[in-house]
Order: structure tokens, then C-alpha cells, then sequence
């Protein structure tokens, strides 16, 4: 056995490829051999080390993309096409769920039709809900009109009769047979029993219902068999059992083919028609007395949401339609069925217009709303000034109507504090009755309303009160939007304190700036009643404006384009106080509390603009340029008085010391620009290059 | 009941023998596939890794094998064994990828590592494998340093060592995988186990060390 032959029976026994007996041979070999016990327990070893080797696994998406297609290759193709994907589409998931939510809407809205088919007026509405009592009412006028009806036929039979007898006593037709004795007498009978029926028994179909019936909805269950057993009356409304020509009603109700002339037809017909006119007639009169009573509500039929929507919108077109109509005349019928006149008023008033059955039954127009005369108007604007000012100012507006809008405007600017703590309740209130009130009084602009932005973040408030002064809604709108305009337009023109101007000022239509285009600017308060009837209704939006503006101060910052914030901070109003009164080390603390307590406020562009003038004027012109950089560009911000400011004090600084307090002088100018000095170039130096 | 009993008794268990699963997928069975892919998916996964030593690589051999192996079904005769004709798709996978990348290059064991040509190399930062040299918080570098010297072997005797250490494939059945005789393949082996001993000299303490290592009479 060479060497490599013996490894290679090595190799096979260390890997254990040997039979046993074998292995066992070579096994004693190798025992006897130190070189090839050395080498397999080398090889050994080496094997042994594999062991700790990890075993990686191959990526799971591997394992499904060769199952895919290995299930590919032996499951027969999958037809394609348009058909092929229709048919997977079909057999989707996705496609069954559509499928059944398509079912269902189809189902539910078929339901809702079939619901809503049901009431087509608003009389059907009623009829409809009636109640058993009302039924019986209903069912009595119907009788009646039926009755009338057969009795006005039946006269004209038993005249038909009397004549043919009369004719064949006379001798006047001898051709005439036994027959028609007969046939006279029976119809002369006939119409004896109709009266007896008709007196005894009337007619119980309810014209309602018959009519509910023939328009093809749901009749009451039960309805058309009871109206049979009750009065034997086959239904008299109905077209298609009416008589026509040539045929007459009997006493039972029955279509009776008989001789009587066309004429008497006819007018059992329109008398027919006139008592059901008039029981209908009756019935709404009824019912808009509330003589009758309501059914109760658990007797209707319950519908579903949609149903009820549905018809409420029905009802209420129906009783919107009718509404400007004028009540009808009062029908000398005997009233059906009384509910004593104390139930009645006690009745509730309709609180809520949505509420379709008392609209449905409601069909007498309500009552207008009465308009108030100017007078009346400026009595309560008087009043109202009375409450919220001293006498003298509502005297003086009482004694002057038209410098009504001054006295407010300047009343305002007087107590703009007081102003300020009205209760957003009472404004809103006051808005609101304000708005209802259809006149349109404008204040005259004459810069005193744009004085109040003075009193900035109680717009709100002064505005409110402005409406609520009794000068219309569309007055103290204007008003309104004419000084959140002003803030606007103003907010970069300010003198040296700070404070706004208004530039739309005196002699300025402000109203006409608020709505330029919509509204012609009305600054006379005595063109009031000519102007009236011309001022145009106010958009929704406009008219809402007072409500929201009264409930929400800030609102007409923010309506306007302004920086909306909340009311003026304590501490701004300490800043600025002391600021007007030179104290600036005392503004200096007040702006840092004001600061550091609201960092969110809308002022705190230009309370930072203050308060490095303050330390300008202190002296400290590091902090007021630190405070300048502070102001960020933004849209209205002052940042570019701010960076005016940091150039002028750069070059307040780049000068000789003594000569600061007249650049001071002239840099504290807040609207003036000043020009940043320029910068000399800069010198190009061997050591940069 | 009769039609069930029918369909447990054929249906392919992990009792079948691959040529018979194998048969079964011909024939239109594609869980005897699935049955198949179970059992060598990962075997197969670590040959190729191996030999390409790239994951991601080896993840896309081993796909391309199995659907070498769908593509071939109908080819398959029940005559030649499963696994020889897989290993045999995995394998030329393998050296086509391999050739591809024919770039790679791999330091010699005996190089010396780092930038100081007299440095050590990294048969001498191998670990001993004496109690004071092992440190079980190494066995991550020591799995390492296997790995590695398994790369540096030879592709020839690689691949020989990996089917008969790893993939317990027969010295005869990897003859008839690499196409030459069984004492070629004996002797490749041999190779590979006496440069993994020198490899893993001091890895294995009880590993024979000297300065003879591989007996003198299977140098050839």
C-alpha cells in the first residue's frame, strides 16, 4: 500500500467512509504507527475547530422567490387578458367588500326613496299623521261631503221618477211598459233609502286618506275596509269610482247606471267637491287654531333619519310657500272636534322652527316682525348711552342726534379703560340685537375712531361698545373694521414715542376704507333715514363680524392682517407709562417683565423698539443694540427702525465720544432712516493671498 | 375518507428520499419541492458562501441554483442523485461568479500584516489554544481566523473540504460534483486539512505542532 493510498484509507476513516471491518484493520495500523496516529489526530483536531463556525442561513425572501417559481413552472399559466384579470378582479377580497357596500347603499337608498315617496304636500303630511280622533273628524266631514253628494243626487232621481210617473199617468207615453212604472218606483226607492242611509249611517271614508290612497303610498292598515263596514260609501273621492256621466251614487254608495240627467251628475260632483274643499279647508283652519288635537307622537309612523329629513325639508318648503299667503277665510263649517281654547294656548309656542310637525301644521304666516321706527331706534340708543356713559354725554347725544357718533367716538377715547372691562356677554348681546336691527347708521370717521387704537388690544371691547351705542350694525361694523385698518396701514408710521398715528385721520371716510367697494362710504349720521332703505344688506360674513369681534377681542386684529395677541399686557402699560413720562429706567424693568411674561405677544416687535429707545436714553446703547438685534424681520415688525437705530449708533460709536447727545438727538427720530455709514474696502494683504 | 386517506399517503414527507420528492415535483407536486428546498436550501446557502464568501452574493448563487434546478426538473433522471446534480449547479454557479470577480485577491497567510514588512503575520497572531491563550471572548476572532484560513485555502481544495466537511457529501459524490476521480479528491483534502492544521496551529492545543507537521510521505 503506497503513502498516498494509506491517506486516502486515513481520510476515510477519519470521516468514518470505512465498512467496519475495515475501519477496524486500519484503525490497528494506525495504532502502530506514530506518524499516522500523529496525522489523524492533526486532521482531527482540525475538524474538531470547524465546529465552532457558525452556520449562516440563507435570506428568507430567497426561499419564497424559489417557491413562487417553482409552483410557477408546474401549476398550469393562469389565463391572461382583459377577462382573465376581470375574472381575479372579481374573485378579489377588495371587490367583494365594494361589492356588498355598493349593495347596501343601493338598498338603503331605495328604502329612503320608497320612505320619502310617501308625504307630496304638505297636506298629505297631515293626513297622515292624524290620529284616530282626527280620523274620526276627518271621517265625519267626509261623510258629510258624501252625504251632500248622494242627497244631491238623489233629489234629481226621485224628480226623474215623479216625472216618468207622472208622464205615464197622463197618458203621454202609452208605448211606456209596466217596466218603467217599475223601474221609477225602484229608483224612487233607492233614493228614499239613500236619505235613510245617508241619515242614519254617513259616509265614514276619510277624503285624507282616500287621497293618500289614490296617490299610490301606504294607506293607514285597514283604512279602506273600515270606511266600507263604517258607511257603505264606496269611495266617494276616489276619480276612478266616481260617477261619470250617465251614472249616480245610491244610497249605498254603489255606481248606479240610471236616467238621471247629466246635469244633476255634475252637480252632485261639484257639490261633492265643495264639501271636501270645505272639510279640508276646515281641518287647516282646525288645526291652525289648534282646535284640533295633535296625534300623539308614538301613533306616527316612526321613519328613518333620512326619511325625516327629508320631509322636514318638504314641510318646511311647503309651509315656506305658503306662508306669505294670507289665512284662509273662515268656512261656515261646523267645527269637527274642539279642544277648549285654555289647552290650546297653553299649548307650548314652537321654540325651534325645525321642528317639521309643528311647521306642517302651522300654516298661518307668522306674525312679522315689527319694525322699529328711527325714533324708536335713537330712544334706545339714548338709553343704551345713558347706561354706559354719564348723563351728560347721553344728554348731549339726545340733544344732538346727529353728533351721536362724535359723543361715542370721543366717550370712547375718554373711558377706553372702562371701556375695556364691558363683559364680552354684554358686547356680544349688544352686537347681536344690533345686528338684528335693520338700519344702517355709520359713524362719522372724523379721526376719533382711529384714536382708539390707542387702546390697543381692547379694540375689541371699544368697537363692541361703539355698536352697542345704538348706532346700527353696520355703523359700529364699519367702525370696527375701519380701526383695525388704521393699525394696519399706521403700524409703520410712528412718532418718536411710539405711538400710532392714524393716517386715515380727519376728514378721512374711514368707513370707506374698511369697504372700499362693497360699501359707499356713509360718514353723515344725519343722511341716517335717507340711507336706510339704499344701504345694502351687509354680506354674512360682515354681519357675523360684530358677534365674533364681541367674543373675541383679538379676532379683529387678526381679521384686519394685524398681529393678533391677546389684551395689553399690565406690564406694557407700566412700560409705556413711564416711558411717556421719561422714567426709562423704570419702562427698562417693566418691558423685561413684560418680556420674559409674555414672549408670545403681538407688541413685542415694537415693545422691543421701545425699550432699546429707553436705553438709549439711558445711555446704555450696548443693551439698546442688543435689544435692536433682538427684533427679527417679520411682515410689520419693526426690524427696520431697529437696524436704523443699530447704524446710527455704530456710528455714534465710530466718533468722537462728545458728540453722542447730538446724534442722539437726531437718530431718536424713529421714522427716519439713517443711512449706515460705509464700510472702507478692504485692503487686500500679502498674507490672506 | 377514501379520497383523504389516498391523498396522506402520497402526499411527499421528509421520509421520501430527494430523487423520489424530486420525481414528484416532475410530476406536477410542488409541496415535494418545497420539501426539497428545506432540506438543502441552507446547506447549499453555506456551500456557496464559502466558496464566494459574500452573503449577499451567495443569497442570489443560491436562488439561481434552486431555479436552475425548476428550469431542469423535466431533465432530471431518477438514475443520477439529487444531490450531485445540486451541488453540481451550486458549484459552476460558484466558479462563474468567481470568475467574475476574478479581481479578488486574498493575503497570504505567511504575509506579513500591516505596513511594517517586519510585522507579524497573521499565522502568528493566531490564538494558541492553551488555557492562558483561549478566552472565550474571543471565540468571535477565533471563528474569524477559521473563517479566513478556510478562505485561503485553494479553490480546488476549498471546495472539496466544504462538501466533505461542511455539506457531508462523499468522497465519491464530490468526484462525480467536481468531474475527477476520487483520489484527486482524497488528495485535495489531505491538502487542505494539513494547510488548515498549519492554519490553526495554534488554535488547537492538542494539535501535533513541530517542524514537520504534514508527514513527510504525503508531500507530493
Amino acid at each position: 500500500m503506497s503513502d498516498q493510498d494509506f491517506d486516502a484509507r486515513l481520510l476515510d476513516l477519519l470521516y468514518g467512509e470505512l465498512p467496519p471491518d475495515e475501519a477496524k484493520a486500519v484503525q490497528a495500523e494506525v495504532n502502530q504507527d506514530p506518524v499516522a496516529r500523529k496525522t489523524l489526530e492533526a486532521w482531527g483536531a482540525v475538524r474538531e475547530a470547524m465546529v465552532d463556525l457558525p452556520m449562516p442561513e440563507p435570506d428568507p425572501q430567497v426561499h419564497y422567490n424559489i417557491l413562487r417559481a417553482a409552483r410557477a413552472e408546474v401549476e398550469p399559466a393562469e389565463p391572461t387578458g382583459f377577462f382573465a384579470w376581470l375574472t381575479r378582479f372579481a374573485m378579489s377580497p377588495a371587490f367583494a367588500g365594494a361589492a356588498a357596500v355598493m349593495v347596501l347603499a343601493v338598498g338603503s337608498l331605495v328604502y329612503f326613496n320608497q320612505e320619502d315617496a310617501k308625504p307630496d304636500s304638505a297636506l298629505d303630511e297631515a293626513a297622515n299623521v292624524v290620529t284616530s280622533g282626527e280620523k274620526a273628524q276627518a271621517r265625519d266631514l267626509a261623510g258629510q261631503a258624501a252625504s251632500t253628494a248622494a242627497e244631491a243626487e238623489a233629489e234629481p232621481a226621485a224628480a226623474k221618477a215623479d216625472e216618468d210617473k207622472g208622464r205615464f199617468a197622463g197618458g203621454e207615453a202609452p208605448r211606456k211598459s209596466a217596466t218603467a212604472l217599475g223601474r221609477a218606483d225602484a229608483l224612487e226607492q233607492d233614493a228614499r233609502e239613500g236619505e235613510k242611509a245617508k241619515a242614519a249611517n254617513p259616509a265614514p271614508k276619510s277624503q285624507y286618506r282616500g287621497e293618500a290612497t289614490t296617490k299610490g303610498k301606504k294607506a293607514l292598515p285597514g283604512s279602506e275596509d273600515r270606511s266600507r263596514d263604517e258607511g257603505g260609501v264606496k269611495d266617494a273621492p276616489r276619480r276612478e269610482n266616481a260617477p261619470k256621466g250617465g251614472e249616480a251614487l245610491d244610497g249605498f254608495g254603489r255606481v248606479a247606471a240610471v236616467d238621471a240627467p247629466a246635469d244633476a251628475t255634475r252637480k252632485a260632483r261639484e257639490a261633492d267637491k265643495n264639501d271636501k274643499a270645505t272639510a279640508r279647508l276646515a281641518l287647516n283652519d282646525d288645526l291652525s287654531k289648534g282646535e284640533v288635537q295633535r296625534a300623539p307622537e308614538k301613533k306616527r309612523r316612526p321613519k328613518s333619519k333620512k326619511a325625516r329629513v327629508r320631509s322636514k325639508r318638504a314641510t318646511k318648503a311647503v309651509a315656506t310657500r305658503r306662508a306669505p299667503a294670507k289665512p284662509k277665510a273662515p268656512v261656515a263649517t261646523k267645527p269637527v272636534a274642539k279642544v277648549p281654547a285654555k289647552k290650546a294656548q297653553k299649548a307650548p309656542p314652537a321654540k325651534d322652527a325645525q321642528d317639521d310637525a309643528k311647521v306642517t301644521r302651522d300654516f298661518a304666516p307668522p306674525p312679522p316682525a315689527p319694525v322699529p321706527a328711527p325714533d324708536d331706534l335713537l330712544a334706545e340708543a339714548k338709553e343704551r348711552a345713558a347706561d354706559q356713559f354719564d348723563d351728560g354725554a347721553a344728554d348731549e347725544a339726545v340733544a344732538q342726534p346727529e353728533t351721536v357718533a362724535k359723543v361715542v367716538a370721543r366717550e370712547t377715547r375718554k373711558k377706553a379703560e372702562e371701556v375695556a372691562a364691558v363683559k364680552p356677554e354684554r358686547v356680544a348681546e349688544d352686537a347681536e340685537e344690533e345686528e338684528r336691527r335693520p338700519i344702517a347708521a355709520t359713524l362719522d370717521a372724523d379721526g376719533k375712531v382711529g384714536d382708539t387704537i390707542e387702546t390697543e388690544g381692547r379694540r375689541g371691547s371699544v368697537n363692541g361698545a361703539v355698536g352697542g351705542m345704538g348706532e346700527g350694525a353696520a355703523g359700529g361694523d364699519a367702525a370696527r373694521g375701519d380701526a383695525v385698518g388704521g393699525d394696519t396701514v399706521d403700524r409703520d408710521a410712528a412718532d418718536d414715542d411710539g405711538d400710532l398715528t392714524v393716517r386715515g385721520g380727519a376728514g378721512v371716510p374711514i368707513v370707506g376704507t374698511a369697504e372700499p367697494a362693497a360699501q359707499p362710504a356713509v360718514t353723515d349720521a344725519r343722511a341716517e333715514k335717507s340711507v336706510q332703505p339704499a344701504t345694502p344688506r351687509a354680506p354674512v360674513a360682515r354681519r357675523n363680524m360684530p358677534r365674533r369681534a364681541a367674543a373675541e377681542p383679538a379676532e379683529i386684529q387678526q381679521g384686519a392682517g394685524a398681529v393678533a395677541g391677546p389684551a395689553m399686557p399690565a406690564e406694557l402699560q407700566q412700560a409705556r407709562a413711564a416711558r411717556r413720562r421719561g422714567d426709562h429706567r423704570t419702562a427698562v424693568t417693566a418691558y423685561s417683565a413684560y418680556f420674559d411674561r409674555h414672549p408670545g405677544h403681538g407688541e413685542i416687535s415694537r415693545s422691543l423698539f421701545e425699550a432699546a429707545r429707553s436705553y438709549e436714553a439711558l445711555g446704555d446703547v450696548p443693551n439698546a443694540l442688543r435689544v435692536y438685534r433682538l427684533i427679527r424681520r417679520s411682515a410689520g415688525s419693526w426690524y427696520t427702525q431697529a437696524q436704523a437705530r443699530i447704524q446710527a449708533l455704530r456710528a455714534v460709536q465710530a466718533e468722537p465720544p462728545k458728540r453722542p447727545a447730538a446724534v442722539e438727538e437726531s437718530t431718536f427720530d424713529a421714522g427716519e432712516r439713517v443711512e449706515p455709514k460705509p464700510e472702507p474696502p478692504p485692503v487686500d494683504s500679502p498674507v490672506r493671498q | 375518507m377514501l379520497w383523504s386517506l389516498l391523498t396522506a399517503l402520497t402526499r411527499p414527507s421528509a421520509r421520501n428520499s430527494d430523487e423520489e420528492l424530486m420525481a414528484r415535483y416532475k410530476e406536477g407536486d410542488a409541496r415535494a419541492f418545497e420539501l426539497l428546498l428545506k432540506r438543502h436550501e441552507g446547506p447549499v446557502f453555506r456551500f456557496i458562501f464559502r466558496i464566494v464568501k459574500n452573503r449577499e452574493l451567495a443569497n442570489d448563487l443560491l436562488q439561481e441554483t434552486f431555479l436552475r434546478v425548476v428550469k431542469n426538473a423535466k431533465r432530471y433522471s431518477r438514475k443520477a442523485k439529487f444531490t450531485t446534480w445540486l451541488y453540481t449547479i451550486a458549484r459552476n454557479q460558484c466558479i462563474d461568479a468567481l470568475r467574475k470577480a476574478s479581481h479578488r485577491r486574498h493575503p497570504s497567510l505567511d504575509q506579513p500584516q500591516g505596513a511594517d514588512p517586519e510585522g507579524r503575520t497573521l499565522m502568528e497572531k493566531l490564538p494558541g489554544r492553551s488555557p492562558d491563550g483561549f478566552d472565550r471572548t474571543d471565540a468571535k476572532e477565533v471563528r474569524g481566523r477559521i473563517e479566513e484560513a478556510i478562505a485561503r485555502l485553494s479553490e480546488e481544495q476549498r471546495e472539496v473540504f466544504v462538501m466533505r466537511e461542511f455539506q457531508r457529501l462523499k468522497f465519491k459524490d464530490i468526484a462525480e460534483i467536481v468531474g475527477v476521480s476520487e483520489n484527486t479528491i482524497k488528495s485535495r483534502m489531505r491538502y487542505a486539512l494539513e494547510n488548515l492544521r498549519l492554519a490553526l496551529a495554534d488554535y488547537a492545543a492538542d494539535m501535533p505542532s513541530g517542524a514537520d507537521p504534514v508527514p513527510a510521505r504525503s508531500r507530493a
